[in-house]
Formats: structure tokens, sequence, C-alpha cells
């Protein structure tokens, strides 16, 4: 099911109770869809997993800060800043960059413990993945993160930027989130 | 004037080819792709003044004039005149080189303007809350190719209300001569652009530049008669030779295994730009032969993870990428399920 043109992301989502959905983001709005898409579930629910494939952490704590979110309530897998092993931090854990999507997904099991209070997930994003994976093999990654965003009880949502090398993915992927939102 | 003469040149085939492959990988956006192109032409200006080959102004017809110098001494203009008729604006290029390329856009149907000079003069008026609406063009009996705008209101993010003029000029006159030479840091300004253009959208730009590999292929096989053969070695060797004999180094050698390839240049015209780039601590690059072999590892079913440059002397540059084969990757959702639930 898709948004209707122009809606924001709290209408297109009105009604939705725990929503998992596939966010598709217009390139040139990137950095202003990410903050609005973030915007609306820290005011829905208390936690929140990041899951960065595109922008070191630190940058985006600091984009997130600039644009007035809270962060505090945040905890970011960063699976793009260069490290020569996992580290865990307060605030974050880093798998270093190009992780495979087996050990992506181990990294977002971990993180969802991180906080019992009910939490949302944002995987930013599903483009990245493509550079390094077949596209079959980000789907079912994909297929298998969503069903276990239901059973974890997580909201949340999966982005992709349109770049017109997702498509695959994303006729694949429709069927298993609540809804398709155009940014 | 303040622009520097040329240093080095390189052949029109190799700027052209990278501005196809990018006008076609945003074509898909239609109007807004516009708006990115117009970011490359913000990027131009900001790579020339960094490099002092444009003087800053305040004055925006002042910098247009010193945008149409700068490329007139790289040989991208032969000359131009400016005229006001009526509320249009009319400006008649002698020599302009994009001719060949919007030609072969346009067979394409390919309509966004990737000429790195109006693309630069866009992101002068845009940032002076203006836009030049075409709404008319023609060949000149002498040679020259006339365009007539519209001033019109916009932001910098605003699209276009239209991408052609009101009657498409016929273009059949046009011949391609992709063996033109273009001073370097006309090429160097765009390339630069197009590694920093789409910074903001973080690691995924690649995306987008993976798609201007593809697409430089598509021009030099159309337009450079390059045949590729399906072979992954040899059809590198035909493209670092391409890329060689049209200037964009003296030598390029690389291998290739089944965990990494790597690439030498010596002599490397695009070595300003990595410079650059790396010394502002960017990924993203945008070399046209680096773009076309990461596109035919791809094709081969390799994907490129971790890129490494390393920068030699003076002018050579070598790159080193970590591969991983994808064709048939295999993703175990029921296996690796279970371990998630073990976590």
């Amino acid at each position: 099911m898709e948004s209707k043109p122009g809606a924001s992301i709290a209408e297109s989502l009105e009604g939705l109770e725990k929503p998992v959905v596939l966010a598709l983001i217009d390139p040139i709005r990137y950095q202003d869809a990410v903050v609005d898409i973030l915007r609306y579930f820290e005011a829905k629910t208390p936690r929140g997993i990041y899951v960065s494939l595109n922008k070191p952490f630190a940058v985006l704590t600091k984009a997130f800060e600039k644009a007035g979110l809270s962060t505090q309530s945040l905890f970011f897998v960063d699976a793009i800043t260069n490290v020569p092993s996992a580290q865990e931090g307060p605030t974050a854990t880093c798998l270093g960059s190009g992780i495979d999507l087996s050990n992506l997904c181990i990294g977002i099991s971990k993180a969802i413990n991180h906080f019992s209070e009910e939490k949302f997930l944002l995987l930013d994003s599903l483009s990245t993945l493509l550079i390094y994976n077949d596209a079959k093999a980000v789907a079912k990654f994909a297929h298998l993160l969503t069903e276990k965003m239901r059973r974890w009880g997580t909201s949340g949502s999966l982005l992709t930027v349109e770049m017109n090398a997702e498509r695959d993915v994303v006729s694949q992927l429709t069927p298993f989130c609540d809804k398709v939102v155009k940014i | 004037m303040n622009s520097q003469a040329p240093r080095e040149n390189v052949q029109l085939v190799v700027l052209d080819s990278v501005l196809f492959g990018t006008a076609k990988a945003l074509d898909y956006l239609d109007l807004e792709g516009q708006v990115m192109m117009d970011k490359i032409g913000e990027g131009i200006l900001e790579y020339c003044f960094k490099k002092g080959f444009i003087e800053k102004s305040g004055d925006p017809q002042q910098l247009v004039n010193k945008v149409g110098s700068f490329f007139a001494e790289n040989g991208y203009i032969g000359g131009a005149q400016m005229g006001q008729e009526g509320e249009l604006v009319a400006v008649t290029l002698m020599d302009w080189r994009y001719l060949g390329l919007m030609k072969r856009l346009r067979k394409e149907q390919h309509f966004l303007l990737a000429c790195p000079l109006c693309l630069a003069n866009n992101a002068v008026f845009r940032s002076n809350g203006l836009y030049g609406q075409v709404g008319y063009e023609e060949l000149t009996p002498d040679g020259g190719f006339l365009r007539k705008y519209k001033m019109i209101h916009a932001t910098t993010v605003s699209p276009p209300e239209s991408l052609t003029p009101s009657k498409l000029t016929n273009l059949s006159p046009v011949k391609y001569d992709g063996t033109v030479k273009v001073g370097a840091p006309a090429v160097e300004a765009v390339m630069y652009r197009l590694a920093r253009g789409f910074e903001y959208l973080g690691a995924q730009a690649q995306v987008l530049l993976d798609r201007v590999g593809h697409g430089i292929i598509e021009f030099l096989q159309a337009e450079a008669q390059l045949t590729l053969t399906g072979n992954l070695t040899k059809d590198l060797e035909l493209l670092s030779s391409f890329f060689k004999s049209r200037g964009l180094a003296d030598e390029i050698q690389f291998t290739v295994s089944s965990s990494r390839a790597t690439t030498g240049f010596r002599n490397y015209r695009y070595e300003p730009v990595l410079r650059t780039l790396l010394e502002e601590d960017l990924r993203l690059t945008s070399c046209p032969f680096t773009l076309t072999e990461r596109a035919l590892l791809r094709d081969a079913g390799w994907a490129v993870g971790a890129s490494d440059w390393t920068l030699l002397g003076d002018k050579d540059a070598q790159l080193n990428m970590r591969l991983t084969k994808i064709v048939n990757q295999e993703f175990d959702e029921g296996k690796i399920g279970a371990l998630m639930d073990k976590v």
C-alpha cells in the first residue's frame, strides 16, 4: 500500500500501531527526509536503534542535534566507520565498513537488546547494501529484518533512496511492509 | 580575466563521456534531475575559486563573464555573445563543444542540460534567485548556437519549468568530434564536483556514480567506436588503452585477483582532483577510468568494497579496491534468523 503523493509521514501512517515502513526517499530531499522520519518515530516511541550504512554515527549525531532531534534516546549501529574490529560504546556499536549481511543481522540483534523499553528501528539504507551485495540477497535480508521487527514488537522503517537501482528490492519487499511511503 | 592558461589538455571525449553518464544517471528524476545537474555547476565554481581559475565576484553578470572566459580559455567555446531581446536573454555560443554531446543525449531522449559552462552559469543565477528557462534555440548560419532564455525566479532547488525549448533544433548537421582538446582545468572542475555533488547522500552516492560508470561505457561504445568483448581483462585493457590515448594518464596499469583490484596511473591528469578530494577527506572519486572499471567488475559479478588511494609523487597514483564475488551470493534466512534469535 503506497502513501498518497504529498502526504506527510504522520498522515501516511495514521492508524498504524507499530508500523514497519518502507520509505522511498527522493535523493534531492534525502537529508531532510531522514530527519522527518526520525522525528516521526521519536515522537511515538521513547527509544530507537539507528542502523547507518551511509554516514558515521558521529556525523549523524551532530546533524540530528542541529535539526533539534534528541540523540540521547538513540543507539547507533554504525556499519560505515572504519574500525579494525567491532567496537561497542555507550551510544553506538561500530561494526566496520563493508560488513557482510549476516554480521549486520547479528549486530542489529545485539543492538535491539540495548534498550529494554519499546523502541523503533531505522535502517539507512537499503541503497547502500546494493553497492556491496546482490539485489536478491538484499531483498532476503530486508525480508528477514521486517520479520524480526514484528517478532520484537519494533516499529520502524527501512530507507531506500530512489536511484533506479533498488526497484527489484522494493517490489519484493512491499508485501512485507505495512506501508510504502514516498518522501 | 583572472583564469589561468590551461596547463595540459584532455580530449573532449573524456569529458563528454562523464557528462553523458551523469545526465543519463539522473535522467529518471526528470525536472529534478536538472537541479542535481545544476549542483554540479555549484561545484565547478567552487573548484575554480579554490584553484584560482576564476576570481570570485559579487556581481552575477561579471561572474558569468568570468565563467565564459574560463571555458573559452580551456577550449570549450570559441566565443560568446549576450544580448537582451525584450524579456529574453539571447546567448550565442561559437564553437560550442557541447553540441555533439547534446545531439547524442537528445537522440536517446535525454533532455537534461549537461554543458559544464551552462551548469556553472545556472549555479550563479540560482544563487541570485534566478533561473534561465530556455525558450528558443537554433543553429545559426555561421556555425554558432543561439539560445534564448526567460529569467524566472528560482531557488537553488527549484526545478525548471521545462527541460526543452519550444521547438527542438535539428542537430543533424552537427558532427561529433571527441578528439578536440579541452584544457585540463575545465575537466578537473567537472570531475571534482561529480565526486562531491552527491556527497550529502553518504556512501550510497556510489550507486549514482556506478550508474555514471555504466553511462560512460555506453557513450564510448556509441561515439568512440569502442567495442567491448565481455571479457573483463580484455575490456579493462581496451578501456585503459583508450583513456591513456585520450590524455587521462600516460600509463594505466591494472591487476585483478579474486579479492583485490589494483590500478596504477602515471602522469595522471585526474591527480589534482584526487589530491583535493583526499585532502578534504572524501571517499568518493570520479575518475572516468575507475568508474568504468567498477562498472565492468560489477557486470562480471564483483562488488567493490573498501577502496584506498595512494598518491605517489607529483602526478602518479594507485588505487586498491577490495572485491567480493556476489554472483549467486547466499543469504540463508533460516540459518541467520536462528542466529539472531540466539543473540
